[in-house]
């Protein structure tokens, strides 16, 4: 390839998602308008489990005075991330608090007072600040270097799973060939990622270069759907003026005057834009490499242990702005969307923004919003109450009026018309498996592949007698790993009872051993005392001495013969007793 | 402020029961109509009755189970389950046999395994084979197709005959078939069936009024030609609409089209051409309104190929070697038997499992 | 009965000849089946389980001895010697239907004298109150109390089974029964309301 400026031309896969469904886009109301500042409220909550995996440990407290960027909680263990305070303030409380989650359980909650002195500043000059001021040049970093300041800034997949990104990436480090930026976002109403690579594209690529050399791949390609044409533009763009950099870089440390194709000698990273036709779920991780290659991944293996990594755009950027500008986690691209919305958009939030805070700048109104939903229409879930705080996980807020989301219709008897088969992304029986749910029919429901389920929801939303087929699933899946877990249980505690009654019996066994012998030594010794008086007493008389020996004799036989007998006796007592436990001992058996 | 509580996913599509079971009834109307016109006022008052006996059955029942059946009754599937017996029954069988028929479908067939959704056998050829074993006479007493048939009967004689076995001047079905012309109450497959077992050559039976009059062309019954036709369409229709699983319909058509063209090109003298197989009796109607019956057909896509195969070459059997001349009923309840266990064995291979479809494992 | 002529005899010969291979060969056919089914059965043995590992299985480990054993294995091994199923209350009615399944037997009410556990719970020292005198050491079944004379007493949530048997001996009655704390890590995603079951006993 030549210098100049030839197109990056976009790939179109030849192969399709099995299965899926097409649904309306929703998304043009929220990209019309650039990336709007939202405001930091006089409060933040950071709970301290905005990530899959365990709860960060708090190491502050109540009080205490925290600046930019501190971090407030620790992870703990592997699976875990570090929570950061977004702003100069106080910790005014750390107390349990109901959270963005489906349970609508309480978890533990950092709350912030944000010091007004200090964000005084107006948000542009403070980002401009940002930029200007940290700029690293990461080029000579080590890959651990890389690794821990992602570990450092708690980035977690943006996606809308969370998991810890320094985690995937150490369990994948070995022979990953491609990394694989997912840009699809195919849940109607989002578009947080769309609106991000249409204005940040450079700064996305950048992370994923820094991905590609911690992971050592020589590979990336950006997969975006067709339905956003303007990002494929930017990114197209970002792309060959990486590429360009990249080889300039190349001729100047080769002092060539053209570079030739990438070859061993000189290995350059590959860019790859790839456009996916839109379609429900396309932008699954094993969706979005199935229509990329053709191929699936076996049931119970990752993509990372298959040579591809998929990183969701947005995490990409986290990536590009802890390393680069050394910023941790601490704001995000919020879709603000729905019908109630008069300024509906995407939003830069701090993380812990109360949702209600962020919805008044979007301009909801709250007395015609019917239902308030976390996430996307298909997967998200609703929210009870908007007095939440955003967390790393939160892409999209809708605001749904009546029409929108209306009532859903109570279901009617499964018909067996099969829709669902038709279009479950991984091939699925989503009616049998209803008819074993139904059923409480839990291996029937394992053999059949429940726990590959990856609750999309397009069958649920294709079901003509309005079933909610998801939230069957969800709940025989609960119910295999209680059952799993009860069944692991039960015999750990059978092990310990087995391994007790084991050890009580050795006791007493000892026990009675060592009575035994103590009273056999004890008679020898009686033996012996008589022997050796029977020796100063033997000129008396052989007769009477022996007379005498012989009784003495006799009685320590009878002694040792009692003292055995009371052993044996106790130690069956001690066995019936083991039948009643209860000291009340009554006597049912 | 509390917000609504909404179900995964939080919205859906417009796929609906009512809406489906609607578009099955408006695909009828052109195999309607022309039963209407070959065969006379019949089958409308027998869909009448139908229909009225399968929403009291179904609103009876559901009321006993303690159900909430004004709700469940608007689904229609017991008037689409009316509406295939009313098209699968003489159009000059007494009025008793259609509630008969209507009434063991919902209540036995249907009702008692559970309701909708829960049967394993199809409710509407179940009520038919009831009344088709049980009253043979009545059942097989059709009448010939209109342009055959020189008297035409009025809407009045119509019912009269279906209420009270007569007509105004006191004829009977029976008397007013068999005093036309040689024409018995036989259908085209039935007088094909006989003629072959005389010795005619079906080339020579084909040319018989019964097989070519008015516009037939020689492949199949007057009249009915056209009815099948007309639920050829209805059919196209609600493949289009995504009502109905092709893949049934194309199966059982292609299981009787296939079958028959084969012995048909070895032993063309003594069996029946195809076209005449597909185009007669209730080939049509059942292909697609009762084999695509979701309930009780096979689910899963190569299932359903099995399932329409079946059914098919069952029919086929059954008409040349049977005791019955349509023999699709009887095809249907039998392959019904069979298809848990056709589910059973044609499960999909789910995402991952395919082991030359994954991706290598490079470690 | 027709009168007896010649054809008739030799027609009434030929019934009795086939009268006699009719029998001839419906016995020998089901010696051949037996023959092969017997074959088939000590061949095809499968060892499975003896049956009392069986119902070990089903019973929930709990240890507690409401049952009137010293433990499930023994409650077990009375099962199968005929003892009624219905005496394990945190077995509940799932396990007197998963037995009843097993053993061929009817589903039956729990035993009226037992009362059924209605949550999964676990025991709590109250350790203000704990004087470490490790009674209740000596009762846990599953040696799910963490301790020793005169040091502070504490129970290991995870193993411990709700059978409270610890409780009785304790002489400061410092332990407290609480329910199984529900975590993100435990919570299970509730039924659709279609699935709300009906009481069958």
């Amino acid at each position: 390839m030549a210098i100049d400026n030839n197109k990056l031309s976009i790939i179109h896969p030849t192969h399709t998602l099995t299965g899926g469904v097409h649904l309306l886009d929703n998304k043009t109301q929220s990209t019309a308008s650039k990336i709007e500042r939202c405001p930091i409220p006089a409060q933040l909550m950071l709970p301290v489990n905005m990530h899959n995996g365990a709860d960060a440990k708090v190491i502050v407290e109540i009080g205490e005075k925290v600046t930019k960027n501190q971090i407030i909680a620790e992870a703990v263990g592997s699976i875990s991330a570090n929570i950061h305070s977004p702003v100069d303030g106080s910790v005014a409380d750390i107390k349990l608090m109901p959270v963005v989650n489906r349970s609508e359980l309480e978890e533990l909650v950092v709350i912030l007072d944000v010091d007004r002195d200090a964000s005084v500043l107006s948000i542009e000059s403070a980002i401009e600040e940002t930029i200007e001021s940290t700029q690293v040049d990461w080029s000579g970093a080590s890959n651990e270097e890389l690794l821990a300041s992602i570990e450092q800034a708690g980035i977690v997949g943006l996606g809308g799973a969370g998991f810890p990104t320094h985690q995937k990436l150490i369990s994948s480090n070995t022979h990953c060939h491609t990394l694989l930026l997912n840009g699809a976002e195919c849940e109607p109403y989002i578009s947080c990622d769309d609106i991000l690579m249409r204005e940040q594209s450079p700064e996305i690529l950048q992370g994923a270069i820094i991905l590609a050399q911690i992971l050592g791949t020589k590979k990336i390609q950006v997969a975006i759907e067709d339905n956003k044409p303007e990002a494929l533009l930017s990114m197209q763009e970002a792309m060959q003026k990486a590429m360009k950099k990249a080889m300039t870089e190349v001729m100047k440390r080769t002092n060539t005057e053209s570079v030739q194709i990438p070859s061993q000698t000189n290995p350059q990273l590959t860019f790859e834009l790839i456009n996916i036709p839109t379609q429900y779920p396309s932008g699954g991780e094993k969706q979005l490499i199935e229509i990329i290659t053709g191929q699936q991944i076996a049931i119970g293996k990752y993509p990372a242990s298959l040579g591809y990594i998929v990183q969701n755009v947005a995490t990409a950027h986290a990536i590009y702005d802890a390393v680069v500008h050394q910023q941790p986690l601490i704001d995000r691209i919020v879709t603000v969307t729905g019908k109630a919305v008069s300024r509906p958009g995407n939003y830069q939030v701090t993380l812990g923004t109360s949702i209600r805070h962020l919805l008044d700048f979007a301009g909801c109104n709250e007395t015609i919003t019917k239902t308030l939903i976390h996430g996307g229409p298909m997967m998200g879930f609703p929210l009870a109450s908007a007095d939440l705080p955003i967390v790393k996980s939160s892409n999209c807020i809708i605001a749904a009026t009546e029409t929108e989301i209306p009532e859903a219709e109570s279901e009617r008897p499964c018909i067996r018309c099969g829709q669902c088969a038709d279009v479950c992304p991984a091939s699925l029986l989503p009616q049998q498996l209803f008819w074993f749910s139904q059923s409480g029919e839990l291996n029937k429901a394992e053999d059949h592949n429940i726990m590959d389920c990856i609750e999309c929801g397009a069958c649920a939303y294709v079901c003509p007698s309005q079933i909610p087929l998801v939230d069957y699933y969800r709940f025989t899946k609960g119910e295999i790993k209680t059952r799993a877990a009860i069944t692991e249980k039960a015999e750990r505690s059978k092990v310990r009872f087995d391994s007790r009654n084991e050890r009580l019996e050795n006791i007493k066994l000892e026990k009675a051993r060592l009575k035994a012998e103590r009273s056999r030594l004890a008679a020898e010794n009686r033996a012996k005392k008589h022997a050796s008086s029977d020796a100063t007493a033997n000129g008396n008389g052989n007769g009477n001495g022996d007379k005498k020996d012989l009784v003495a004799e006799a009685l320590a036989r009878v002694e040792t013969k009692k003292k055995a007998k009371a052993a044996a006796q106790l130690k069956a007592e001690d066995l019936e007793d083991k039948k009643e436990p209860d000291n009340q001992g009554t006597n049912d058996v | 402020m509390m917000f609504k509580s909404s179900h995964s996913p939080n919205i859906h599509g417009s796929n609906n029961m009512r809406r489906m079971m609607l578009q099955v009834l408006l695909a009828s109307l052109p195999g309607m109509f022309a039963l209407f016109y070959f065969f006379g006022w019949g089958v409308l008052i027998n869909l009448l009755i139908a229909s009225f006996t399968a929403l009291a059955t179904e609103a009876l029942i559901l009321k006993v189970r303690n159900k909430d059946w004004r709700r469940e009754l608007k689904d229609s599937s017991a008037l689409v389950t009316a509406l295939l017996l009313a098209l699968a029954l003489p159009p000059l069988a007494p009025w008793w046999i259609t509630v008969l028929a209507v009434f063991f479908a919902i209540a036995f067939a249907k009702q008692l395994y559970g309701g909708l959704g829960y049967n394993p056998f199809n409710p509407a050829m179940t009520g038919y084979v009831l009344v088709l074993i049980s009253f043979p006479v009545q059942m097989t007493s059709w009448s010939p197709a209109s342009p055959l048939w020189e008297s035409s009967l009025s809407l009045l004689d119509t019912l009269g005959l279906i209420f009270n076995g007569q007509t105004s001047s006191a004829l009977t079905v029976e008397m007013l078939v068999n005093g036309f012309d040689g024409y018995s109450s036989a259908t085209p497959l039935d007088n094909m069936k006989t003629q072959l077992s005389q010795g005619l050559m079906p080339s020579e039976i084909l040319k018989t009024p019964l097989y070519s009059g008015f516009t037939s062309l020689g492949i199949a019954g007057v009249g009915w030609f056209w009815v099948n036709i007309g639920f050829l369409l209805g059919g196209i229709y609600l493949i289009w609409k995504r009502c109905i699983a092709w893949q049934l319909s194309a199966a059982m058509l292609l299981g009787l089209g296939v079958i028959a063209l084969l012995f048909n090109l070895v032993a063309g003298d003594s069996y029946a051409p195809p076209l005449l197989h597909l185009l007669s009796g209730g080939t049509m109607l059942a292909a697609f309104f009762i084999v695509t019956d979701p309930v009780t057909a096979a689910t899963t896509v190569k299932g359903r190929w099995i399932f329409g195969i079946g059914v098919g070459l069952l029919t086929w059997i059954i008409r040349t070697w049977g005791g019955y001349p349509d023999a699709i009923a009887f095809a249907i309840l039998l392959m019904n038997m069979a298809a848990p266990t056709i589910d059973h064995y044609t499960k999909p291979i789910v995402y991952g499992q395919n082991k030359s479809q994954t991706l290598e494992d490079k470690k | 009965m027709l009168l007896w002529g010649s054809q008739d005899s030799l027609r009434y010969e030929k019934n009795y000849m086939s009268l006699f291979i009719a029998i001839l060969s419906l016995v020998a056919l089901a010696l051949v089946f037996g023959a092969l089914l017997g074959f088939a059965a000590i061949k095809f043995k499968i060892d499975g389980d003896p049956l009392v590992d069986k119902i070990d299985e089903i019973l929930p480990q709990t240890q507690c001895g409401q049952c009137g054993y010293p433990g499930c294995k023994p409650y077990a091994e009375a099962i199968l010697k005929g003892d009624l199923i219905n005496k394990c209350p945190p077995g509940g009615e799932q396990g007197i239907i998963a037995l009843a399944e097993l053993l061929g037997r009817e589903v039956i009410a729990l035993d009226e004298e037992l009362e059924e556990k209605k949550q999964a719970t676990v025991v709590y020292i109250r350790e203000a109150d704990c004087i470490g005198c490790t009674k209740c050491i000596q009762a846990c079944p599953v040696d799910a109390i963490l301790g020793s004379a005169k040091m502070m007493h504490t129970i290991i949530t995870d193993e411990c089974t709700g059978c409270n048997l610890c409780i009785p001996p304790c002489p400061v009655d410092c332990i407290d029964i609480i329910p199984l704390p529900i975590t993100s890590q435990n919570w299970k995603p509730p039924q659709p309301d279609a699935l709300i079951p009906v009481k069958v006993l």
